[in-house]
């Protein structure tokens, strides 16, 4: 069977196509043959060695997967031949608190120490996969463990409902999923990117108000006028750096910042005055539960979603889909199938 | 001015339309001529005497109307003439916790069947503009229970599914909440028509109830056996035990409506095993009328309206909603 490795080193250019014998199925466990992946920015920093520079190669990358059960061991009862599944990211925690316990770094697919989704068979157990809807292709499910959940939970945190103003920046995988539960739960959509194109896609998918922030360097005062000068109820914070106060500028008063990402730096300088005066909260989030996906793929199943994808590339190609991400022209997911 | 009192005694019998002085805004009322009001089955309760055990008479029947501010007292803010409002139903409910004592419009205190009625400026809210008056009388009641209901006390999630009982006022308010919310519905009521209408409403499934009386165990079979995660409970002492047992484990029952009575045996199994939560809903604060403007405005979402009749007709409107053939809400035009 094929699989794309990490051979010797890290960089874009270390991923190579090579040949295994596939895994024998063992009890308790699932044997999974994998259609799709999709990539994160956590994958190309792990494949760069900046996300965990101990990893000992031959290492398989890449959190998020979709694909089919083959075969299942004697004494599982959840999932049977022919069902299309997804890969969880925190197999351990399967709802109710994020603990030191059911979270630990190891158990997370392609993260260093467990290996990730880029193979075309694989052993899970019961809790490192979930069913997905049928509507959906391997392609759109395998988009799903991270990005989507990450986007529910920004929204989710921040008690997003019908008629509340939602502010997205950029147009990667997590905003463009937000984007779409936002108008599924009926809010209104505010998104930020530098790229009319972009902005376009975005109004196409149902954003209500666009800015440039390259034209519109004053883009704060932009949402205030379009809240009548309340700001934003929930602001899903995908950039960080010196974004997240631009953000706080932004919000309403009680309002809530839902922090996912760090593409301008994992440092913030952060206007605690106006932290305080807003009594915003500022909500971390790391992906979500099992119970979180469920109820995630019901809103999907009932709404109809169909995630964004950007390009798909196949599994020859895999560097190259790797460099696409990393030039960041992509609008939603950047998909690699088998 | 004109208005119509409860004069003397309950009953629709006693319900009469009189002349009385025009009121005059003090310095924190706004003074509102009336255009517009809508009918909810609890006013049928207030005349007919069953609600209140004693009601300060004479009293101006109706909670929910809308018109246009004519003057205001000095000391008022918030609103300035010209503006439309309709009066919010428990007066005093601004925000937060509900009220011990609720003093609401046509009820403990004048409602609104009056071509002229003054408010507290605190009592007041505009409404979205792109509605009719009649549209807009509908929202204080009936769609403010629903969105508590559902939107704040349900904290609905998109994908969730709804049980709706009937079509009425609240009924449909809250099928549109919860379509507007990315939920599931499911509406039962007695009349193909009734669920065509609902259908079109964007119910996913609807059940008749005559045909299938155990419209519970239906419920079941349409969430894999799950149960709904809210029941939108406008029947009250006749169908609760049934909706115990339509909802999931964990699920959440919004008590809202008496229709078919007030007192009723239920078992209490089932509310244990399943660790149910059954919530009494008495329409809503201001702020969270204000949130649901905010989400009608934004989804341009339109009030079902069934029928309007002038304000003169308003004992032929009375005796209509009493028939309970309507689908969506009764109005008056003043």
């Amino acid at each position: 069977m094929k699989s794309v490795v990490l051979k010797e080193g890290f960089g874009i250019d270390k991923l190579t196509l090579t040949h295994a014998p596939s895994p024998k199925l063992a009890s308790g466990m699932i044997l999974v043959k994998m259609k799709a992946v999709s990539l994160n920015y956590v994958d190309l920093l792990l494949v760069k060695g900046q996300l965990n520079p101990t990893i000992r190669p031959p290492f398989i990358p890449v959190s998020d997967g979709a694909g089919i059960v083959e075969e299942v061991g004697s004494d599982i009862k959840d999932f049977k031949p022919g069902d299309h599944v997804a890969t969880t990211y925190i197999p351990q925690w399967i709802d109710g608190r994020y603990t030191a316990q059911n979270s630990r770094f190891e158990t997370r697919p392609g993260s260093g120490t467990t290996p990730g989704q880029l193979v075309e068979y694989k052993l899970f157990r019961t809790n490192e996969l979930i069913k997905v809807p049928e509507f959906l292709n391997f392609a759109e499910s395998c988009t799903l463990p991270i990005a989507a959940l990450t986007a529910w939970n920004a929204l989710a945190y921040g008690k997003a409902k019908a008629g509340d103003t939602i502010l997205l920046h950029g147009t990667g995988g997590v905003s463009i999923f937000a984007l779409q539960f936002a108008k599924a739960l009926g809010a209104r959509v505010i998104i930020t990117s530098s790229d009319d194109n972009k902005l376009t896609k975005a109004r196409e998918l149902g954003a209500d108000c666009l800015i440039n922030y390259k034209q519109t360097p004053e883009w704060i005062s932009d949402v205030l006028t379009m809240t009548d000068s309340e700001g934003a109820d929930v602001v899903v914070e995908t950039v960080g750096g010196s974004n997240l106060n631009k953000s706080l500028e932004a919000l309403r008063l009680d309002g809530h910042i839902s922090v996912v990402g760090f593409l301008d730096g994992v440092q913030s300088p952060i206007n605690l005055i106006a932290l305080n005066l807003k009594r915003a909260k500022v909500n971390g989030l790391s992906v979500g539960s099992r119970q979180d996906f469920a109820d995630m793929l019901k809103a999907i199943s009932v709404n109809k979603l169909k995630p964004v994808i950007d390009k798909i590339f196949p599994l020859d190609q895999t560097a190259e889909a790797f460099s696409y991400l990393e030039s960041a022209r992509h609008f939603g997911k950047i998909v690699i199938e088998f | 001015m004109q208005a119509f009192e409860l004069r003397n005694k309950t009953g629709l019998g006693a319900v009469s339309l009189v002349e009385r002085k025009d009121p005059q805004p003090g310095p924190e009322q706004v003074l509102i001529q009336m255009r517009a009001a809508a009918l909810n089955p609890r006013d049928l309760l207030v005349l007919n005497g069953s609600l209140y055990p004693t009601l300060r008479l004479p009293l101006v029947p109706l909670s929910d109307g809308v018109g246009h501010v004519m003057a205001v007292g000095e000391k008022v803010t918030r609103v300035k003439p010209g503006d439309r409002v309709a009066g919010i139903f428990v007066q005093h409910w601004l925000s937060g916790e509900a009220p011990e004592h609720a003093l609401s419009l046509g009820g403990e205190m004048d409602g609104v069947l009056a071509r002229q009625v003054v408010l507290p400026q605190d009592g007041v809210v505009p409404v979205p503009t792109y509605l009719t008056d009649e549209e807009a009388a509908t929202l204080p009641c009936a769609a403010v229970t629903a969105w508590n209901a559902l939107m704040v006390q349900g904290n609905l999630k998109p994908g969730a599914t709804v049980l709706i009982q009937g079509t009425g006022g609240v009924s449909l308010f809250a099928l549109q909440f919860a379509r507007m919310a990315g939920a599931r519905v499911i509406v039962i009521s007695s009349s193909d028509e009734k669920l065509e209408r609902a259908r079109q409403l964007g119910a996913e499934q609807t059940i008749h109830y005559k045909r299938t009386p155990d419209w519970e165990l239906e419920t079941l079979k349409l969430t894999d056996g799950r149960g709904v995660d809210h029941v939108v409970e406008v029947g009250g002492a006749g169908t609760l035990s049934r909706s115990i047992n339509a909802v999931r484990a964990g699920g959440h029952i919004s008590l809202i409506g008496i229709l078919s009575g007030i007192n009723t045996e239920i078992s209490l199994r089932p509310i244990l095993r399943k660790q149910i939560r059954i919530q009494g809903i008495y329409v809503g604060s201001r702020s969270m009328f204000e949130a649901m403007n905010r989400a009608i405005e934004l989804h341009k979402l339109k009030p079902v309206i069934d029928r309007v009749f002038p304000f003169e007709e308003a004992l032929d409107s009375f005796g209509y909603l009493e028939k309970a053939n309507h689908v969506g809400k009764v109005c008056l035009r003043f």
